[in-house]
């Protein structure tokens, strides 16, 4: 058995501050395995990844790779003992071509004289790009000309490029369409069958018990429980993870679709560079799910309604109490009670190093206004504190940044500054991307209450199908920018017809 | 209570600190003359413009912009009070120098918001560009300040325009949604674009006020001059720029930005400026010196906050 482990740590303590971010991890990773590790935001998986990875080095603790003593000190050093990682965050220069990026910290093997064969290098690149079923990535272009989703999948390849023992995967399949988990999840299990081993982790639980080996549960820094795949149980898992019961309520229950009948948005032959003729309406009190595939259009479809996309044709009109309204830019949908989240909260959402408070207080600012533009100080506190209270952020102080909070409660205080206001519907795109389950669940039942109870219209735009399938009344279908497929919850949302009317 | 004692904001009171200092330094190798009651309206006195000029760059820079064409717009406004004084009447001095000033502001602010060019190039252009129209308009003629028009170089005409200046940009850039969005565009244009809140318009109108206020400080600036010069007003821009720095106002603008450091900065400035003309020396040894200090000064603020940052950094990561 012993020679089967490739790496075990013993006693692994790592500490910023005064918190201690993982506390006497104790982990042992077999040959040919894919170990998932879970656990809430700030349980201290990116934290132990990262040492694993020599990004971070442990305040203690000792880890053996092949039984010997592995203390990296850089991931270059990790690299060079065949541990390779994707990180959460973007790992790549995007002022750089794809296929320096590729080879970044490993050119020497082209270089000659000091200068850097470019040409050799571009074949190597596109040879891997190829030989991983990813030939259609550019590779001249900058990386920062990729999209988000191309980009994971270069730090992907460049990662297997090295040929690891060990592979971690942070937070990759988040951002890939459907297609390309399928790729992902192919490279994964051909990767493991020669001996390698794969660590990854993932919000995603059904996909974590789809795809590991064994599962690790973190919580509070520390890991608490190894369970091996027969062992699976995917309720147990979030109660130790969380460390409570999770109320069992975490979509919609009701099987029927309900609204008020009355109009709030109605999208006519809506055509944009990316959508052709999109028509739909949205009725107060109803969710209303748009799925796909990332790239069919259905984030498109949310920037386009909230004036952020340039529209070819077709309209978009509000029905509020002040009238019909017809939407040109931006500003007709937040100033008709209407609202958008973007899937993209850190760089179109959120001002993060900004206060909290400011955070929550700059889409009302307008309307708080009184006579001579004069905004009270204490009102605007107060407004700030009230939404903590009512959406339950968890922070020491509103007067805290942003950025000191974790990724649910980000997404509360996007989320609550928009609920806040005299509200008739909000497009959320993508709303609990990132989030720990725990917020997931939240969200979920926040956004029942907004449309049930407060009769609220919502248009929640996901990749996850679940989800959708979860929360919507009505679930509009798209593809290649087209409608394909509407369907209501009276019928029972079957997960075959829906992803079929998607592909 | 121990949290609140480390999240002292370094950024606000380093400057303040440094300011005790140059002042400390000068009182004491002055013998105490810089605290002579003349000597300190001398340098309030001198102050007034670059504190006007000051408060209205400081709406770009909240944006995360700069506008540094303050020192030509100080010449034309101030020549264009001139000429409106002589030949229209004395009180046709202050819309005119206003007018000019919020026109070349208006000018800026289009140019940026409309067609995306960076704040600082087009500033800059602006910056040659007015002054090249002030070296042709004043070629051929010449403009002497008269009689009423210089009882405006009055110590306490200036401070009270200049405090009711202050309170009014104050309030505007503190308690109105538009000086929150000034600073909310510094901490994230896009973030910001998001809202619905129109950002051009919000650039616009920033730009203007800070060409608005460049005009005003334009007519004191030409009063005390006793004329209109060609080379009125030029460098503000780069002293300006210069007090917010020594005031650790961040370059990239947001929530840091706040006037009450801009004057903390000012006064900083023409305390050192004035404590070493007190000690005698040439100008050019003075020139240096003040060079030297002013990039010490800098390096400690930016060590200072640094330091403060990296423990804010290291704090945030462990919470996280």
């Amino acid at each position: 058995m012993a020679d089967k482990v490739i790496l075990q740590i013993d006693k692994l303590n790592k500490w910023y501050g005064v918190t201690h971010a993982n506390a006497d991890v104790d982990f042992q990773l077999k040959r040919g395995e894919i170990r998932g590790l879970i656990g809430e935001n700030g349980s201290g998986k990116s934290t132990l990844t990262s040492q694993i990875c020599g990004i971070q080095i442990p305040t203690s603790g000792r880890m053996f790779l092949n039984g010997k003593e592995y203390a990296p000190k850089s991931p270059i050093d990790a690299n060079n003992c065949k541990v390779a990682m994707v990180v959460q965050e973007l790992g790549v220069l995007g002022t750089l071509p794809v296929s320096v990026n590729m080879f970044m910290g490993h050119t020497k093997q082209f270089t000659k004289y000091g200068i850097l064969n470019v040409r050799t290098m571009e074949k190597a690149a596109s040879d891997i790009l190829e030989k991983y079923g990813f030939e259609n990535i550019p590779l001249k272009v900058l990386t920062q000309d990729l999209s988000i989703e191309q980009r994971k999948l270069v730090e992907l390849v460049k990662a297997l490029s090295i040929e690891p023992d060990i592979l971690v995967l942070d937070e990759i399949t988040q951002a890939l369409s459907h297609d390309n988990r399928q790729k992902l999840y192919k490279i994964m299990s051909d990767f493991v069958k020669n001996g390698h081993s794969i660590i990854m982790i993932s919000h995603d639980l059904e996909e974590t018990l789809e795809l590991c080996d064994s599962i690790t549960v973190l919580r509070d820094g520390s890991a608490v429980m190894t369970v091996e795949k027969k062992e699976f149980n995917l309720d147990e898992l979030k109660r130790v993870m969380i460390g409570r019961e999770v109320s069992a309520h975490y979509y919609r229950e009701d099987k029927k679709a309900s609204n008020s009948g009355e109009l709030v948005l109605s999208v006519k032959e809506l055509t944009t560079d990316k959508l052709q003729s999109i028509s739909f309406d949205l009725f107060r009190g109803e969710i209303l799910g748009v799925c796909g595939l990332s790239d069919g259009g259905i984030h498109d479809l949310g920037r386009a309604i909230y004036g952020k996309e340039h529209i070819r044709s077709g309209e978009i009109l509000i029905y509020s109490k002040d009238g019909v309204k017809a939407v040109k830019r931006t500003k007709d949908i937040t100033g008709n009670h209407g609202a958008y989240l973007s899937k993209d909260r850190d760089s179109e959402g959120l001002m993060l190093q900004a206060k909290i408070s400011t955070n929550i207080q700059i889409p009302s600012l307008s309307k708080m206004a009184s006579s001579c533009w004069f905004v009270s100080p204490r009102k605007l506190k107060k407004l700030a504190d009230d939404a903590k209270k009512r959406f339950e952020i968890k922070c020491v102080s509103v007067d805290a940044p942003v950025n000191s909070m974790s990724g649910g409660n980000k997404q509360k205080v996007n989320l609550s500054r928009w609920l806040i206001q005299d509200l008739d519907f909000i497009i959320l795109d993508c709303p609990t991307r990132g989030v720990d389950i725990g917020v997931k669940a939240y969200i979920y039942n926040l956004l029942e209450k907004e449309a049930k109870e407060r009769k609220r219209a919502i248009l929640l735009i996901s990749d996850e199908l679940p989800e959708v399938m979860g929360m919507s009344d009505r679930v509009l279908i798209m593809k290649d920018g087209k409608v394909s497929g509407m369907l209501s919850r009276d019928e029972g949302f079957a997960e075959e017809k829906i992803v079929e009317a998607m592909i | 209570m121990k949290k609140s004692k480390k999240n002292i904001d370094i950024g606000a009171v380093m400057p303040l600190i440094i300011f005790f200092v140059i002042t400390l330094a000068a009182v004491i190798l002055t013998g105490g003359q810089v605290f002579a009651v003349n000597n300190i309206l001398n340098i309030i006195n001198q102050a007034v413009p670059y504190l006007l000029a000051g408060v209205g760059m400081i709406f770009a820079v909240a944006m995360g912009g700069t506008d540094i064409t303050c020192g030509s717009i100080i010449g034309l406004a101030g020549t264009a009070g001139a000429y409106a004084a002589l030949n229209i009447g004395f009180w046709a001095m202050f819309p005119a120098a206003i007018l000019v000033g919020a026109a070349v502001g208006l000018l800026n602010g289009i140019v940026i918001s409309k067609f995306k060019v960076p704040s600082f190039m087009c500033t800059l252009a602006m910056l040659l560009a007015i002054r090249a129209v002030l070296n042709w308009w004043l070629q051929s003629q010449v403009f002497i300040c008269n009689e009423q028009m210089l009882k405006l170089d009055n110590l306490g005409i200036k401070l009270l325009i200049a405090l009711v200046v202050l309170i009014i940009f104050g309030y505007i850039f503190r308690f109105t949604p538009f000086g929150e969005y000034t600073r909310a565009i510094g901490e994230n244009e896009l973030a910001m674009e998001f809202t619905g809140t129109s950002v051009s318009l919000v650039k616009i109108v920033a730009y203007t006020l800070s060409g608005l206020l460049a005009g005003i400080a334009g007519i004191f600036v030409v009063v005390r001059l006793g004329g209109a010069s060609n080379t009125m007003g030029a460098g503000v821009e780069m002293k300006v720029m210069l007090c917010m720095f020594l005031a650790s106002i961040p370059v990239q603008g947001g929530s840091g930005t706040r006037i009450y450091k801009l004057i903390i900065g000012v006064m900083t400035y023409f305390m050192l400026d004035n404590g070493l003309t007190l000690l005698g020396g040439t100008s050019n040894v003075n020139q240096l010196i003040r060079g030297v200090i002013l990039i010490l000064a800098l390096i400690i603020t930016r060590v200072a906050i640094e330091k403060n940052e990296m423990r804010n950094i290291k704090r945030a990561a462990a919470e996280n």
